[in-house]
């Protein structure tokens, strides 16, 4: 008998049932493992999800949010200036939320407001704000001085002819003239005086020939009293055959002092006294003025006003959201030389030099290394360069910038 | 049937019990790596999530170094965003370069960014960075860059 091989039909069918009521129950675990896996995929895409709202807000469509519920939302909000926009993605329990910063609508001041700030340094002279930062020094007669060939045109030889020591009130006559030359002399001076002073003029004694001195008075106008006529005596006799009011000449080697006074109780004279054509040699003589009581009001002609440096100082204080220090800038007038020293307490101070005339003339400050929370201490000192005619530096202007 | 023909029979349906067994288990070994799958996944969501938070909070960090630069004293230090707290712990001027002639002031910063995540389970970072601030002619920066920025644990 052949003996059948392989499995019969129903055995086939008993294997396949088998199997397939075995791989039933395995089901519900492949739909949880589905449903787990989906779920991990959409967990696995809500930052990205919501990193894409950020940028792109909710318009993108995706099959995340359309076939399979993931909720999307965006807000956005200020936060001190700063906008703030959230993106919060929901798929079933798990929520993602995710936010940026934006500051760009704080890097844009508004257009109102100014872009700098200048502000003036404390005014250069305190009570004047309208003209605060104008100077300009002129001297009082009283500390005048001439430098000698403005008044004498024709001497060669001469460093000065005379100056005002204002502290004794001396008109000084002096000459460097070396003994082998000459020079001649051509000067005059008028001053005031009331009673109590005595005007002396000391002649040197190497006051040579040919000279006049000439001695002029006029009671001022306007006295109480008629002036008496004013006295004058002299150590020097018939050599020096001089009067006042009168043309004098003398030709008589050697010096001389004459005195003049007023007499009266309060006479007040304006006085002249020329003196030209002599020849010096190395001596020198003065004009003093004596007055116990009195003082002596040059004229005009003797106090023109020279121009002498003026300094001033002023302390800008710092404000309390002070940036930095930017720069200084102001104006230089002809004729000026201006020395801006700047400085902090315990810091070192830095000079700046300028030669006038420049307008916007700018000391750059921030490079320098200047704290913004110390006080900042401006010196000026206007210089003229030539000291017949005035100096200024003027708009000052201290500029520092401020965090709004 | 002999003896012989019903052992071989036994021996046949030993045969099919052993295929049927061996069938479930490659059906079994094909299920694995998709189980695998999905613990894999998960735990790179987490990366992707952290990965993510940590893009948009260094953005943050920046614009809140553009914002602090540009508010100055004024500005806020610290801020709370849906990801956790942003706090400038510095920001110092090392360097300037000064306006000459009428051309921009470049002031050089570093800075540092504490983060402090919302959840717990996370934990916090710190941004250091770089920025230039540039002035032209005015009291507030017109432009603002951040050079880079580092983020350490």
């Amino acid at each position: 008998m052949k003996m059948k091989s392989g499995f019969t039909l129903l055995e086939v069918i008993v294997a396949l049932l088998l199997v397939s009521i075995l791989a039933t129950g395995l089901l519900p675990a492949l739909t949880s493992l589905a449903k787990a896996s989906l779920n991990s995929e959409l967990v696995y895409a809500t930052p990205s999800i919501a990193q894409t709202t950020l940028a792109e807000g909710e318009k993108p469509k995706n099959v995340y949010t359309e076939k399979f519920g993931v909720m999307v939302s965006s807000s956005s909000t200020t936060l001190g200036g700063m906008s703030v926009s959230t993106a919060t993605v929901k798929t079933g329990e798990y929520v993602y939320a995710i936010a940026s910063l934006n500051a760009s609508a704080a890097l844009k001041p508004p257009d109102s407001e100014p872009k700098n700030k200048d502000v003036f340094a404390t005014p250069l002279v305190a009570n004047e704000t309208t003209e605060a930062t104008t100077v300009q020094i002129q001297t009082t007669a009283t500390t005048d001085f001439r430098p000698f060939p403005k008044y004498c045109t024709t001497c060669r030889w001469f460093g000065y002819l005379y100056s005002i020591n204002p502290k004794t009130d001396k008109i000084l006559i002096e000459s460097w003239l070396p003994i082998t030359r000459s020079g001649f002399l051509d000067a005059w001076v008028t001053f005031r005086t009331s009673t109590p002073n005595v005007v002396i003029l000391d002649m040197p004694s190497a006051f040579l020939t040919s000279g006049k001195i000439r001695f002029v008075y006029t009671p001022v106008y306007g006295q109480s009293s008629t002036p008496t006529k004013p006295v004058l005596d002299t150590e020097c006799g018939d050599r020096w055959p001089v009067e006042v009011n009168t043309k004098s000449c003398f030709n008589i080697f050697g010096g001389c002092r004459f005195y003049l006074q007023a007499r009266g109780p309060s006479d007040m004279y304006d006085w002249a006294i020329y003196v030209t054509g002599g020849q010096f040699f190395s001596d020198s003589g003065e004009i003093e003025i004596y007055g116990s009581t009195g003082t002596v009001n040059a004229t005009q002609e003797i106090s023109e006003t020279v121009y002498k440096p003026a300094v001033t100082s002023t302390t800008i204080k710092a404000p309390a959201n002070l940036l930095k220090w930017e720069s200084i800038t102001f104006n230089i007038g002809e004729n000026t030389t201006a020395t801006v020293a700047v400085s902090q307490q315990g810091m070192p101070t830095y000079t700046f030099q300028f030669n006038g005339p420049m307008s916007n003339a700018e000391i750059p400050l921030s490079y320098l290394n200047l704290l913004p929370d110390k006080d900042l201490v401006v010196t000026f000192t206007v210089m003229p360069q030539n000291y017949w005619y005035g100096a200024s530096v003027d708009n000052v202007k201290v500029k520092y910038s401020v965090r709004k | 049937m002999t003896g012989l023909a019903k052992q071989h029979g036994s021996f046949f349906k030993g045969v099919a019990l052993v295929t049927v067994m061996a069938f479930i288990l490659i059906l079994s070994m094909v299920m694995l790596p998709l189980v695998l799958g999905v613990f894999q996944q998960t735990s790179s969501a987490t990366i992707t999530k952290r990965n993510i938070t940590l893009t948009e909070t260094l953005n943050s960090a920046a614009e809140l170094v553009k914002y602090k630069l540009s508010t100055a004293s004024t500005g806020l230090s610290e801020v709370g965003i849906a990801q956790g707290r942003l706090k400038l712990k510095s920001l110092n001027c090392t360097a300037t370069i000064a306006n000459f002639g009428n051309q921009p002031t470049y002031r050089y910063y570093d800075f540092e960014i504490l983060f402090t995540p919302a959840s717990n389970n996370e934990s916090g970072v710190t941004f250091t960075g770089s920025a230039v601030e540039q002035i032209v002619g005015g009291a507030l920066p017109s432009k603002v860059h951040i050079t880079h920025v580092v983020t350490r644990k």
